[in-house]
């Protein structure tokens, strides 16, 4: 999406989508192009699985195609197209849920339990690092709470935007957020201590380790 | 100690009272977008705000996942990447949806099969019903049963109407009856056989036959064939 015109994108996305509409798919297909890179990451936001977050953006936009003629045009695509994402996103976590976790996912928490090199700053860590942290903390969440948070932290979309996408009040993303909040903070400071300050250590062989 | 602009080096970033409020504001969600992405910026660059921060919302852990915190990757090999995955995608999609509607077109050549299949069981019900109600099905037409039975058992016919109670008798026994007005006033006087009350019917030409039961505790049953009943 071209940041520098957003009206003029906007107004090139709205003719894409009429023109998709009315069964063009060619004009689908550019859709696709111009939505990918922001559906895909916000979906390996909320998976932690780049497949997964592929397989998914897939069956977003095959729904998006199937339910283009329920769209109306008085909300913002990108609240429509982000409501099926989330839906299937929360489809796609409680599938996994019910699944059992394999001995890989089971050796990688494990793996994770300090870091290997100190960080200079207490925000100054690896990206890839982070992400192993919030999947394995954000295990506590409901779907619902991950995905309030996933647009909230991530997606930086403001409460009345998400309350749209998922069709519920404000009051009640603001809910979700709070009790998102209050879980992951309680399970980073008890699965990653050291990343917290002030806290005290679980393991004191890491303080050891620093001195 | 301060100096003149109030600046204590010993207390740590000058920004720290801003950011705690920033991160008050943050709490309660009245932290505008602008202010949300100062905040940010500046917790990556200052480790005392970023740990009074941390100690006592670590979920600020995350802010590097967010995507303002993006990295910028160089334009050449970002643009080839995306594109080339917007692609990817836009072609499976299209090729999903294509095995979709091929799927629907293959489908609906069964159902004139089954609207035709469900055409001629209506037209035979119909059909078989017109049969039965005209009496062209022998097996229901009581007139035949009856001169069969009759016939066999050597009752009379043309009997007047008998006055209420069971029939006894044995078993087949049926009597056809002719019953109009005068028929009934006559067989007032036969009280031999206790047979069931047939109500008067108005018009000629109607015949009541009755097939008796073997025992008291089984119904005798009565047909009533009316050509010109109107109903």
């Amino acid at each position: 999406m071209d940041a520098q015109n957003p009206d003029d994108a906007r107004r090139h996305e709205r003719l894409l989508v009429v023109r998709a509409q009315g069964g063009d798919a060619d004009a689908f297909s550019e859709l696709i192009l111009k939505r990918t890179p922001g559906v895909l990451a916000f979906l390996r936001r909320m998976l932690g699985d780049a497949e997964d977050a592929r397989d998914v953006a897939q069956l977003t936009f095959v729904r998006v195609w199937e339910n283009l003629h329920r769209y109306d045009s008085a909300w913002a695509f990108s609240t429509w197209l982000f409501r099926i994402a989330g839906n299937l996103a929360i489809d796609a976590l409680r599938s996994r849920r019910t699944r059992s976790r394999t001995e890989a996912e089971n050796f990688r928490l494990l793996q994770g339990g300090g870091a290997k090199t100190q960080p200079e700053g207490p925000l100054d860590l690896e990206r890839q690092e982070v992400r192993r942290i919030f999947d394995a903390c954000a295990l506590v969440l409901s779907e619902k709470q991950r995905l309030v948070f996933v647009l909230r932290e991530f997606e930086e979309k403001e409460s009345r935007e998400i309350a749209e996408i998922l069709d519920c009040r404000e009051s009640t993303v603001r809910n979700h957020l709070f009790q998102a909040r209050r879980l992951l903070r309680a399970e980073i400071t008890r699965l990653y201590p050291e990343f917290v300050p002030g806290t005290r250590r679980a393991h004191p062989e890491t303080e050891d380790r620093k001195s | 100690m301060s100096d003149r602009n109030g600046f204590d080096p010993q207390a740590g970033c000058p920004e720290l009272g801003a950011t705690r409020r920033a991160l008050e504001a943050r709490e309660t969600d009245t932290l505008g977008p602008l202010q949300e992405r100062r905040l940010k910026a500046h917790l990556k660059e200052c480790s005392d705000c970023a740990a009074e921060g941390l100690a006592d919302d670590p979920t600020l852990l995350f802010f590097s996942l967010a995507a303002s915190s993006d990295p910028e990757p160089l334009e050449g090999a970002r643009t080839r990447s995306v594109e080339n995955e917007g692609r990817a995608i836009a072609t499976d999609v299209m090729a999903a949806l294509e095995i979709e509607r091929a799927r629907r077109r293959v489908q609906p050549a069964r159902r004139p099969a089954m609207l035709r299949a469900a055409s001629v069981a209506l037209l035979a019900s119909a059909l078989l019903a017109l049969l039965v109600a005209t009496g062209q099905i022998p097996f229901l037409a009581p007139s035949h049963a009856a001169r069969d039975l009759q016939a066999r058992s050597g009752s009379p016919a043309a009997s007047p109407a008998a006055p209420p109670g069971p029939v006894g008798g044995s078993v087949g026994r049926s009597l056809e009856l002719s019953v109009d007005d005068a028929s009934l006033a006559g067989s007032r006087g036969q009280a031999a056989v206790r047979r069931p009350l047939i109500e008067g019917l108005e018009n000629p030409g109607a015949r009541v036959y009755q097939f008796a039961s073997d025992s008291p505790k089984e119904p005798n049953v009565v047909f009533v064939v009316d050509r010109n009943a109107d109903l």
